[in-house]
């Protein structure tokens, strides 16, 4: 049987011709292939690190376009006050009785809420006409310092601004009641239309038998006007 | 360099290949798959054993593979195994290749196969019956019964020798 084994273990037959070419050409398609899908490979590589580096691009326009507006939310504080109120402090600044002016300049507010609270600020300026409360409030504005009006005048442009009222909480106003607030301080320099407004609404409300409301303010200011220009 | 290995090791192969497959058609295509298999993978030879050794495995094992996919071998109770198992042969030996080769080739697919693996190859009838998936006994069988039809093969070709040589 070792006889056999040898000779048939060795035992050569020439192969068919083309054989050669058949392999060579299968050869050279596996070959195109490989090169394909590394090519598809470094597509996918290139097309994932271009979209990570867009995903990073449009986090940073996004975060740091937003945040400008997350800062005009904060409250704006006094710079009379020396010290930085802390959140904590903050509340404690709300509920005490001091008379520290903070403003705040909300970025979105409901007209309504806004027209309440200014109904609330004129309601507290219905003893203009006595003159006490009056002067307690322009004197609330007049302590803080020079920089709190450059503040509130710098702050003009938002429709509303918040002020912390006589009892402490807060009062929002319409910028228009800032500048008025503002002209009444006769530390800076006056602004003629204004305060001649006030002191003639402050004459008429004076010689005036009607109590005055936020609703009938202006009205009686008015129907005073018509009444004398008839006399 | 591919080349040269083909021009080196293909009559060698294709005679394996025929050996096992039967006819050159079928041969072709092993020849063929079997290169193209050795040179995706030449990284692999690690050089435990020799070069052409590990090529003729390759060819071997795409040989059976092909085998495999035609032929299902079944398995044959130990009784039958025993009887045939006890036959002696080496008829072959007096033979000239070539004819020992057409012999193999008149062989049906499970006969060639076990006679190639085991004799021509070297493999053991444990080892036959792992890669074929079936029974060591079944291996041994199929064996007895490649040698019985062999020798049956011989004998005819030598009677019909000398009748032609008593007819001259």
């Amino acid at each position: 049987m070792d006889d056999v084994k040898n000779k048939m273990y060795n035992y050569e037959t020439t192969p068919p011709s083309g054989v050669w070419e058949s392999i060579a050409s299968q050869l050279d398609v596996k070959e195109a292939k490989v090169i394909a899908i590394n090519n598809n490979r470094s597509k996918q590589f290139y097309f994932m690190a271009a979209a990570s580096v867009a995903i990073i691009i449009f986090c940073v326009i996004f975060f740091t376009t937003r945040s400008p507006k997350a800062v005009k939310e904060e409250p704006v504080y006094s710079t009379s006050t020396s010290e930085q109120i802390s959140n904590d402090q903050k509340n404690e600044a709300e509920t005490s009785q001091d008379e520290n002016v903070r403003i705040t300049v909300p970025v979105e507010e409901k007209k309504d809420e806004t027209n309440k609270d200014n109904d609330e600020l004129l309601a507290k300026n219905n003893t203009i006409k006595g003159g006490g409360n009056e002067k307690i409030k322009i004197e609330d504005f007049k302590k803080s310092d020079s920089t709190d009006t450059k503040l509130i005048a710098s702050n003009l442009d938002p429709r509303y601004i918040t002020i912390e009222g006589l009892q402490g909480q807060p009062v929002k106003v319409s910028s228009k009641m800032a500048t008025l607030i503002d002209s009444s301080d006769e530390s800076v320099p006056p602004k003629p239309i204004w305060n001649k407004k006030i002191n003639e609404w402050r004459e008429i409300m004076k010689g005036n038998t009607l109590a005055p409301t936020p609703g009938n303010f202006l009205d009686i200011i008015e129907l005073t006007r018509t009444l004398r220009e008839r006399k | 360099m591919q080349e040269l290995l083909y021009h080196r090791f293909s009559p060698k192969m294709y005679s394996v290949c025929l050996r096992y497959s039967g006819n050159q058609e079928d041969a072709r295509d092993l020849l063929q798959e079997g290169f193209i298999k050795i040179f995706k993978n030449l990284s692999k030879y690690r050089g435990d054993g020799s070069f052409e050794g590990w090529i003729r495995r390759i060819f071997v094992n795409t040989s059976i593979e092909h085998f495999r996919k035609k032929v299902h071998l079944q398995n044959v109770s130990e009784s039958q195994e025993a009887i045939i198992e006890d036959k002696e042969w080496n008829v072959l030996d007096n033979l000239a290749e070539k004819d020992i080769m057409k012999m193999i080739h008149e062989l049906s697919p499970g006969y060639k196969a076990v006679f190639n693996m085991h004799v021509i190859e070297g493999y053991s009838h444990k080892e036959i019956s792992d890669i074929l998936g079936i029974n060591e006994g079944t291996s041994k069988s199929q064996l007895a019964r490649a040698k019985m039809v062999l020798k049956k093969m011989v004998v005819d070709r030598l009677n019909k020798t000398s009748n032609d040589a008593v007819n001259l």
